[in-house]
């Protein structure tokens, strides 16, 4: 017998270990038709990695869902957002998809982001020198939460006066687009934050229009003026994309990769001893605990799984949580090693939507947790009652206690 | 300028985004999801450079034809 309910994708023994429970599912039934969710589950590193490549599991979740519940969303006062959300290139198939990406796929190139590096180098190191020399604080709130969002906004062309006003909106929609649950608020703060920020960024559009400086948003204009068939709405979409692509998914990779080090000694030992080897325990930290726990696909035609045919419309839930842990693909799959070769992982998906930032995730993931580790000694996590948010397609803390000595003062 | 490359992609490496695909159409093809050369050698363009310097798993190496040498 189980310990899960295995219908409730949010069960709090699910958010707290999401492992043990895809896990049971992926024994138990790796092809598996969730009642509660009205939705498939793949569990199985294979049909996920060959569901990510197929195009018959279409990204394109929105465009069904506005049609079938459309008098729903004009009703529920959101129907502008989704307007937005629509045009973002993760919910595209090609040839938008195409179309999209390749306006953006060069400023994310491997090449382009290591330019990257001494920006990120200073962004960490200021929000570490804020700290006081010692003490307890919350490493998600003063450190892996703001690292990512300055870097992005900075990277748009956002001016650092009007940072916090950035990070709020990015909380207001992340809060629709990863599916809380006890937030009754959230579509309305979702569709304010939207407003605001489509509203904010079409004057930092008109701005950078006129007097074009080196960010991706004067890119942007200038991809749209080239005739790249980029609309004016599409230049705003793709801005928000980025913005919220950007910042809480790389928030995650920071603060579930520090956690898995604070709960491992040996291996945080390991890499103070020997930084070089954060490169490959980056990869390990993505296929450990890495941000993205589901992925959402919706089948456009009839196909079939291990002997289940999935019908078009149906929905799909992607694990990558669970094929992250497939014994059948990594030996001893819940221990951390940051040694191992963990480079298959599927943290960044795979196929046509594998994650555009995944270069920038990997500089930053790195950088900060280098720093942390250099600057931070001592550092050790504060109580065992993580807070995990309630949420099915992300895995992140809501906060991340933990006390520290500084350098300083250890002399 | 008639620079002539050989085309080299890690199928190890490659993860199927298609942004070669995307970048020059008539370089490259997906083939079982992974990334391909529709033929081993071309001339350097600027298409060929955005895919090679586009991929985010730099699966794409691109060799000069007569020297050997890495342009890519």
């Amino acid at each position: 017998m189980s310990e899960f309910d295995l219908d409730d994708l949010l069960s709090p023994a699910a958010v707290q270990d999401p492992y043990g429970f895809f896990g049971t599912l992926r024994e138990q039934a790796p092809v598996h038709f969730n009642e509660r969710y009205r939705s498939w589950i793949l569990t199985r590193y294979d049909d996920i990695s060959a569901a990510f490549k197929d195009p018959r599991f279409s990204s394109d979740r929105i465009t069904p869902f506005l049609t079938q519940k459309q008098e729903e969303v004009r009703a529920s006062g959101l129907a502008d957002t989704f307007d937005v959300l629509a045009d973002w290139l993760v919910f595209k198939d090609p040839p938008d998809h195409t179309r999209l990406r390749k306006l953006v796929h060069r400023a994310f190139s491997p090449r382009a982001v290591q330019q990257m590096s001494e920006r990120v180098e200073r962004i960490a190191g200021e929000l570490l020198d804020e700290l006081p020399p010692e003490g307890e604080i919350d490493l998600i709130r003063e450190f892996a939460y703001p690292l990512p969002a300055i870097v992005i906004a900075e990277m748009l062309g956002v001016p650092p006066s009007d940072r916090e006003l950035f990070k709020r909106w990015s909380d207001d929609i992340s809060a629709l687009v990863f599916g809380g649950l006890e937030d009754p608020g959230r579509h309305e703060r979702a569709a304010a934050g939207m407003l605001e920020l489509v509203n904010y960024l079409s004057d930092l559009i008109q701005r950078y229009s006129v007097e074009p400086e080196d960010n991706l948003i004067s890119a942007l204009v200038r991809a749209q003026e080239e005739g790249d068939s980029l609309s004016p709405e599409e230049v705003v979409a793709t801005c928000t994309l980025l913005l919220f692509g950007g910042h809480e998914t790389t928030t995650n990779l920071i603060g579930n990769g520090l956690l898995a080090l604070m709960q491992h000694p040996s291996q945080m030992a390991l890499l103070r001893r020997s930084p070089d080897a954060l490169r490959g325990a980056i990869e390990e930290f993505l296929r450990f605990d890495g941000p993205a726990k589901a992925v959402v696909r919706a089948v456009r035609e009839d196909v079939e799984v291990d002997a289940h045919k999935l019908r078009a419309g149906d929905r799909v839930f992607l694990i990558p949580a669970s094929g992250n842990r497939d014994p059948r693909i990594f030996a001893n799959p819940d221990e951390l090693d940051v040694t191992r070769n963990a480079a298959q992982h599927l943290g960044f998906g795979l196929g046509i939507h594998y994650c555009l930032g995944a270069p920038l995730a990997r500089l930053e993931g790195s950088i900060a947790i280098r720093q942390v580790l250099q600057r931070l000694p001592y550092l050790e996590l504060v109580g065992d009652d993580l807070d995990w948010q309630p949420v099915l397609l992300s895995r992140g803390l809501s906060e991340l206690p933990v006390t520290y000595r500084s350098v300083e003062a250890t002399r | 300028m008639n620079d002539q490359v050989r085309i080299m992609v890690d199928r190890e490496l490659c993860v199927g985004s298609a942004s070669c695909v995307a970048s020059a159409p008539q370089r490259f093809v997906l083939d079982e999801g992974l990334s391909s050369a529709i033929t081993p050698t071309a001339t350097l363009d600027d298409d060929l450079r955005d895919a090679a310097e586009g991929c985010p798993v730099m699966a794409i190496t691109l060799l000069d034809v007569k020297t050997g040498e890495g342009v890519w």
